[in-house]
């Protein structure tokens, strides 16, 4: 049985481990849902493969962040009052936020491993989707259009993949135009700056690099938020709880 | 005298070939002269043929069928660069676009000027398959590793805890 002094030293320890354990766990609150925004817009490339961890890591981190928050109060509480039934109560619920939040760092970057591992996915998606007349299609088109205007980039790789694969967008205007128009230079106007350049392939009148830098770039951006953040928060509670469980079995 | 006959004889498509259409590629400002259905060619050069009006023959290497096209483009004076305006690479003096090929296909092209002949060069059109047949798995990165193996051991090494801490201050 440690000394009153010790004791009390020990409820120190853990009411400011606490503390920071909630400011932190705010802040995972805060950066899941800048995660769930998606300000990229950049959602519909893996929703369409059907793998959205990323975002459905960001999703329990919110969840989690704030009830780190929440419990974390209440364990300063707990230890304040010294009693073994709340301090009981505190370790089930910090553990049970535990598990949830490992998931979600799992998760969230195993998924992204599988989406920008390489860029097989994505141009597999980029062929088959750009162009094509369903939900899915349009979804993907939008995305591709705003990536392309914005980064300026063309193609996955390279506009090379537009005339090496057989595509939605190749079946659909033939080969007369050998990539989307996206592809080219605009002017301030947002008018094409010459498309019969463009359709030739002359590299001054359109953009040559790929898209896939860019993307996968954001979406490891998101991932290294759920999931390295979340470790370190989760690496932090982990030494906490080990200290607030000796605080525990201390109390009398 | 057999052995010079042979020397002078091997000099003898050098004496025709002077110059040769090349398929475009980056260097020469355009994305790609590789096609599925056409090839972008390179230009004779200007200093020797401006004016001079171009033939151009090509042989399917698979059915064995050549083709002639007769006076295609006239060569443009050396002045003239790469410009912007114009609808076909031939306008805008960068090549010249063989169309009508058909996919995954070798060509031998060469240009005929007059009695001029360039050394013929092998083209093949891009087959276009279909992606993703054998898409493999992207390997794992380290992260993904370094995190699911080091929170598995912390969930279940707090797990542990907990039961003993418990265990311990009930006894």
């Amino acid at each position: 049985m440690a000394s009153r002094g010790g004791l009390t030293w020990l409820m120190i320890i853990v009411i400011l481990c606490n503390a920071f354990a909630a400011a932190a766990g705010l802040a995972l609150f805060a950066l899941a849902i800048w995660v769930a925004v998606d300000g990229y817009k950049l959602y519909p490339i893996s929703g369409v493969s059907g793998k959205d961890d990323i975002f459905a890591g960001a999703w329990i981190a919110i969840f989690t962040g704030f009830a780190y928050f929440c419990t974390c109060i209440f364990g300063i509480y707990a230890a304040r009052k010294q009693r073994r039934s709340l301090m009981l109560a505190y370790l089930i619920i910090m553990f049970i936020i535990f598990i949830f939040e490992c998931a979600s760092c799992i998760t969230a970057a195993t998924n992204r491993d599988y989406l920008v591992g390489n860029s097989n996915v994505v141009k597999k998606q980029m062929l088959q989707y750009y162009a094509e007349d369903s939900t899915k299609g349009r979804e993907i088109t939008k995305t591709w259009n705003k990536v392309m205007q914005d980064v300026e980039c063309c193609g996955t790789d390279s506009p090379l993949d537009w005339v090496e694969y057989n595509s939605t967008f190749r079946q659909l205007y033939g080969t007369t135009y050998p990539w989307p128009l996206n592809c080219c230079k605009r002017l301030s106007s947002f008018e094409v700056a010459d498309s019969q350049g463009c359709i030739i392939g002359q590299t001054s009148t359109m953009f040559t690099r790929g898209c896939f830098t860019h993307i996968e770039s954001v979406l490891s951006r998101y991932t290294w938020a759920v999931s390295w953040y979340g470790f370190s928060v989760q690496m932090f509670v982990f030494f906490m709880l080990l200290i607030a469980m000796v605080y525990f079995t201390q109390l009398g | 005298m057999l052995s010079m006959l042979f020397i002078l004889g091997g000099f003898i498509p050098l004496i025709y070939a002077d110059f040769s259409a090349t398929v475009l590629t980056m260097d020469d400002g355009v994305i790609t002269g590789r096609f599925s259905d056409s090839v972008l060619l390179s230009l004779p050069p200007c200093d020797q043929y401006a004016g001079k009006s171009v033939d151009l023959e090509y042989l399917n290497v698979n059915t064995n069928q050549t083709t002639t096209l007769n006076s295609i483009f006239t060569v443009a004076n050396c002045s003239s660069g790469i410009n912007t305006v114009g609808s076909t690479a031939i306008s805008r003096n960068i090549g010249y676009q063989l169309k009508n090929l058909s996919n995954g296909t070798q060509y031998r092209i060469h240009y005929q000027i007059g009695s001029n002949k360039s050394a013929p060069t092998m083209a093949t059109t891009r087959s276009v398959p279909d992606f993703g047949n054998d898409l493999s798995l992207p390997a794992r990165s380290g992260a993904m590793v370094v995190i699911t193996v080091i929170l598995s051991l912390a969930m279940f090494f707090l797990l542990i805890c907990l039961i003993l801490s418990t265990v311990m201050s009930s006894a």
